[in-house]
């Protein structure tokens, strides 16, 4: 059974429909990718799972809840975890207490205990911080300010403070774009390495490259509509995609760069299939 | 009946002009400066008393202190010349105050730019009070002030000169905008502060000009409304609330709603005590009806259009005054409370009068540290809550024994606190402060000066706490002010201080500054950010509530004097100058507080005119240079110390003691907040 799915999504600002009746599915386990140029609308599609942009029809059923009228805070204490495009760090708090907030889901009672005994647990929550932080190899950091950091450092934390409360599923929103070609393809080491961990892991990029490596299953989206998905190989084969990705006038640089890497990427991969 | 009405609307309508004026002034430091300026009363109070000043003695008199300040240009000075002295008197006070308060403050938050503006405010205000004295002046007739007849009452046409003035000033900066570059540009920067860069704009100097010219725009009707009705050194002060009311209506970026709106409150307010005067509405209302009006405007505006307010693009990232939370350093707790039982314990009764005013402000500093230090909800109405429970305790200490009168009250309090918080959800920082000062001006007109719920007489009385037979009252046993009593009220303060140091040094002091941090991140945390303010709200008034029963008892009788919204700015500076951040902060601020055990152990009580215009310079200074307050200074200065003993490197540590405003200084990266609040 799919853990997160989504039925027949639509988000409308205006006029536009960001997201056009989607249907979409994430299993447990999976490492689920989503790819599609610049203002395909992927950011909202995950704004409108977690809750922070509203559905104008269809819906979001998560482990057998239907999400809809859900607000996020309770979407996240069901087990839904996201970043932001943006990062969103809380830029006054050091590393180690932005995962911190996340790593303790309050409670109704959290009012009370939190006062009487701030303690409790405390010691739980900074083992989580510590095994976040070595997921993700940036143990070192925990002391600093997030403003200090550099851009790649400040997206390893955005990661590690998405999976710190051990989330079943967790929305990445193009955490690699920005990263050299070496930092990506460690942090898509990283983020297979989470999988093990009882995680699923839902992955936004625009980075053909990453996405196409790690993924178990793709879905590409362009112009709010999903145009495309299967395994990394079928969607590599997909006319549609490719003619997609080379008449997209809105970014035609970034597509060719797309297809050079599709092209790329499938004799690679070929080769790899063919070692095996 | 109608046409009653209508007449008493018509003589609204030149209050709600100066309103407008003032609207407008905080719609043009908004847009051009990203201010919520709640100075503007202050900037156009100076020029205008120059002006009165001019015509009636003919001395110049200039906002300084410590030098000679008034200057004798003979005999009384004629209208032109007085009133292009008064205004470059005014225009220069503004460009000084960007120069060295503004301009520096540009890449902090915005919410410490409004409260440095408080600052200024008092601190305008303690220079006019030393250099007019704390009166009412009536300026000459500058208007045609003859009366006509209208629906058969006598009706003066000053008010419409002011209306066709303030319609006319409209107009020119309605024009100045849309058809100059000045305009354009500034309207650019607003959107963009890198794309007006590359136009090649230089964003502080627009702001500097935007700023001159609303302090301009706000003077020139103060002058001209002089002789309506009197100025003195607070009367513009209070028109920040209705003329906020009026900008907000225009969202902050129409100046024709915002002067539409702004004269509509005038007529309101004025049919308003209309009705009153008729006694048609409630009794207990009789006090402040009218200024329900603002009141409803504002709150009406923000919450319809508080989420899509123009949020002002700013080209520098913006840190907020560093909280650094952990665990409470037993020793020095210990050390203070000891040194409170020895002051306490003193024999001079004015030492002991005043450590327990001291405790008290402390108690009510705290309310203002959760709120707004961990919260980031600046709150301008807790000593209204404070206020609240001290009436209710007067109310109920006669019905119910001892420890649950107190209790009742601030059970009441916490009530009210929550309650009150529940339509200011929707917003937060800036827009929280202009409510909080809102609900303050309300609570002051409508409760406590209306006899109704202050008392018999307009005094409030509480009869002294008892408990096995023990009189715990100030008057106690022994002397006024007895020790048992200071004991007690130290007592409540080290427990209220300890439950904000437990409270912050757990989850929920985190969740605390997660919301104040980023409300987005915060709910992808599993945030509740509403439950959490709400939180914040209720923990707040209950600290507020208790430092109200200290009032009380420590008052024993009292009226509203002393509660209003102009001391609320007062108590927020505090808090500011001692550092919002951290408990310390409160027990500098409450050292520091009027009355308090610093002014009066080691100033010799001082004169308060001179402790006014001391703590509102006090805050610019903090705004401008440590943001985390004196109590941020003095750690930063020890850590420093530490490390200089232990001749290690002489560098300021990284973590817990930097200091937001360097930080954020340091800072390269830039980020751009545009009105979907997203970050491209
Ligand atoms: N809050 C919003 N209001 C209006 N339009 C929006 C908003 N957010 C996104 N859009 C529009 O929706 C489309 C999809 O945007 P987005 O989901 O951010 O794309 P992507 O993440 O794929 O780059 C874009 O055309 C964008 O301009
Ligand atoms: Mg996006």
């Amino acid at each position: 059974m799919a853990l997160l799915e989504a039925r027949g999504l639509s988000v409308r600002y205006g006029g536009l429909f960001a997201n056009n009746s989607i249907d979409l599915e994430c299993r447990a386990g999976q490492l689920v990718g989503l790819i599609g140029p610049n203002g395909a609308g992927k950011t909202t599609f995950i704004d409108a799972i977690t809750g922070f942009t509203p559905v104008s029809s269809g819906e979001v059923v998560f482990d057998g809840v239907n999400l809809n009228d859900k607000a996020p805070n309770v979407r996240v204490a069901l087990g839904l975890s996201r970043t932001f495009q943006s990062l969103e760090l809380f830029e006054d708090l050091t590393v180690r207490d932005n995962l911190l907030v996340v790593a303790q889901r309050p409670k109704w009672h959290s009012v009370v205990t939190d006062v009487l005994w701030p303690g409790r647990d405390e010691r739980k929550y900074h083992s989580q911080v510590r095994w976040a932080l070595e997921m993700l190899q940036i143990e070192s950091l925990a002391e600093a300010m997030p403003s200090d950091l550099s851009h790649g450092q400040r997206k390893l934390i955005s990661v590690a403070r998405s999976i710190v409360a051990k989330p079943q599923l967790v929305l990445l929103d193009e955490p690699a774009a920005g990263l050299d070609t070496a930092e990506s393809h460690l942090l898509g080491e990283r983020l297979r390495g989470l999988l093990a961990q009882d995680m699923s892991l839902f992955l936004i990029d625009h980075d053909m490259g990453l996405v196409l490596n790690v993924c178990d299953y793709i879905y590409v989206l362009d112009f709010g509509v999903i145009i495309a998905h299967g395994t990394p190989s079928e969607v590599r084969a997909n006319p549609t995609v490719i003619a997609a990705y080379l008449g997209d006038s809105a970014g035609e640089a970034q597509a060719r760069e797309g297809a050079a890497l599709l092209s790329r990427e499938s004799g690679s991969d070929a080769q790899s299939e063919m070692n095996q | 009946m109608m046409e009653t009405y209508i007449f008493f609307a018509l003589l609204g309508v030149g209050t709600g002009a100066m309103y407008g004026a003032f609207a407008v002034s905080l719609i043009i430091t908004y847009r051009g400066c990203g201010v919520v300026n709640f100075a503007t009363g202050a900037m156009a109070m100076f020029p205008t008393l120059v002006f009165v000043e001019l015509r009636s003695t003919g001395d110049l008199v200039l906002p300084l202190v410590v030098v000679p300040s008034r200057f004798s240009l003979g005999s009384q000075i004629s209208f032109f010349p007085a009133l292009l002295i008064a205004l470059t008197v005014g225009s220069l006070l503004a460009a000084v105050i960007y120069v060295l308060v503004i301009r520096p403050l540009r890449s902090s938050p915005p919410v410490t730019m409004m409260v440095a503006t408080v600052g200024l405010a008092l601190a305008i205000q303690g220079v006019a009070v030393k250099s007019f004295g704390n009166v009412t002046v009536r300026g000459e007739k500058i208007l045609p002030d003859h009366v006509i007849e209208l629906f058969g009452r006598p009706f003066p046409v000053d008010r419409l000169w002011i209306l066709a003035a303030v319609l006319f000033l409209t107009l020119v900066v309605a024009a100045a905008y849309r058809l100059t570059r000045f305009g354009l540009a500034t309207r650019a920067a607003f959107l963009n502060e890198k794309g007006a860069l590359l136009l090649g704009l230089e964003p502080a100097r627009l702001g500097f000009y935007n700023w001159v010219f609303a302090s301009l725009v706000a003077s020139t009707i103060g002058i001209l409304g002089s002789s309506l009705g009197g100025v003195s050194p607070f009367s513009f002060s209070l028109f920040v609330v209705p003329a906020l009311g009026a900008a907000l209506a225009g969202r902050l970026r129409s100046v024709a709603v915002g002067i539409g709106a702004a004269v509509a409150i005038g007529s309101f307010e004025a049919v308003a005590v209309h009705i009153v005067s008729r006694r048609q509405v409630p009794s207990f209302l009789l006090g402040g009806f009218s200024s329900l009006v603002p009141f409803v405007v504002i709150i009406g505006a923000l919450i319809l259009v508080g989420r899509t307010l123009p949020n002002r693009a700013a080209l520098t990232e913006r840190a907020q005054v560093r909280v650094v939370l952990g665990r409470p350093k037993t020793l020095s707790w210990a050390l203070m409370i000891f040194l409170g039982i020895v002051v306490l314990s003193s024999d001079d009764a004015t030492i002991r009068f005043a450590t327990i005013q001291s405790l008290f402000v402390t108690t009510l500093l705290l309310s203002i540290v959760v709120l707004t230090g961990y919260l980031g909800q600046v709150s301008l109405a807790q000593l209204s809550f404070a206020g609240f429970s001290a009436f209710m305790l007067s109310r109920f200490d006669s019905l119910v024994p001892f420890p649950f009168g107190p209790l009742l009250a601030i059970l009441l309090t916490i009530a009210l606190g929550t309650l009150v918080s529940v339509p200011a959800l929707r917003v937060r920082g800036v827009q929280f402060a202009i409510v909080s000062f809102s609900i303050a001006v309300v609570f002051d007109d409508v409760l406590f000066r209306s006899p109704t719920f202050v008392g018999v007489g307009g005094l409030a009385q509480v009869e002294r706490p008892r408990l096995f037979g023990l009189d715990l009252g100030i008057f106690g046993e022994g002397q006024f002010p007895d020790r048992r009593f200071g004991f007690i009220v130290l007592a409540g303060t080290v427990v209220c201080a300890a439950f904000v140091a437990l409270m912050g040094s757990g989850g929920l002091g985190r969740r605390f500054l997660a919301v104040r941090s980023n409300e987005r991140a915060a709910a992808a945390a599993g945030i509740s950010v509403p439950r959490t303010k709400i939180i914040g709200a209720a923990f707040a008034s209950g600290l507020a509530g208790v430092a109200g029963v200290m009032f009380a008892y420590k008052s024993v009788t009292f009226n509203g004097g002393g509660l209003d919204a102009q001391r609320g700015l007062e108590l927020l500076a505090l808090c500011y100058l001692g550092g919002i951040g951290s408990i310390s902060g409160a027990v500098i601020g409450g050292l520091l507080a009027p009355s308090g055990l610093f002014i009066v152990a080691v100033l010799g009580g001082g004169s308060s005119t001179n402790q006014y215009l001391l703590t509102g310079l006090g805050l610019v200074l903090v705004a401008v240079k440590f943001p985390r307050g004196l109590a941020g200074l003095l750690s930063t200065m020890s850590n420093r110390l530490k490390v200089f003993r232990e001749g290690g490197k002489f560098n300021e540590p990284k973590t817990p003691t930097t200091v937001g405003l360097k930080s954020s200084r340091q800072r390269s990266r830039f980020s751009y907040q545009n009105n979907f609040g997203r970050k491209p």
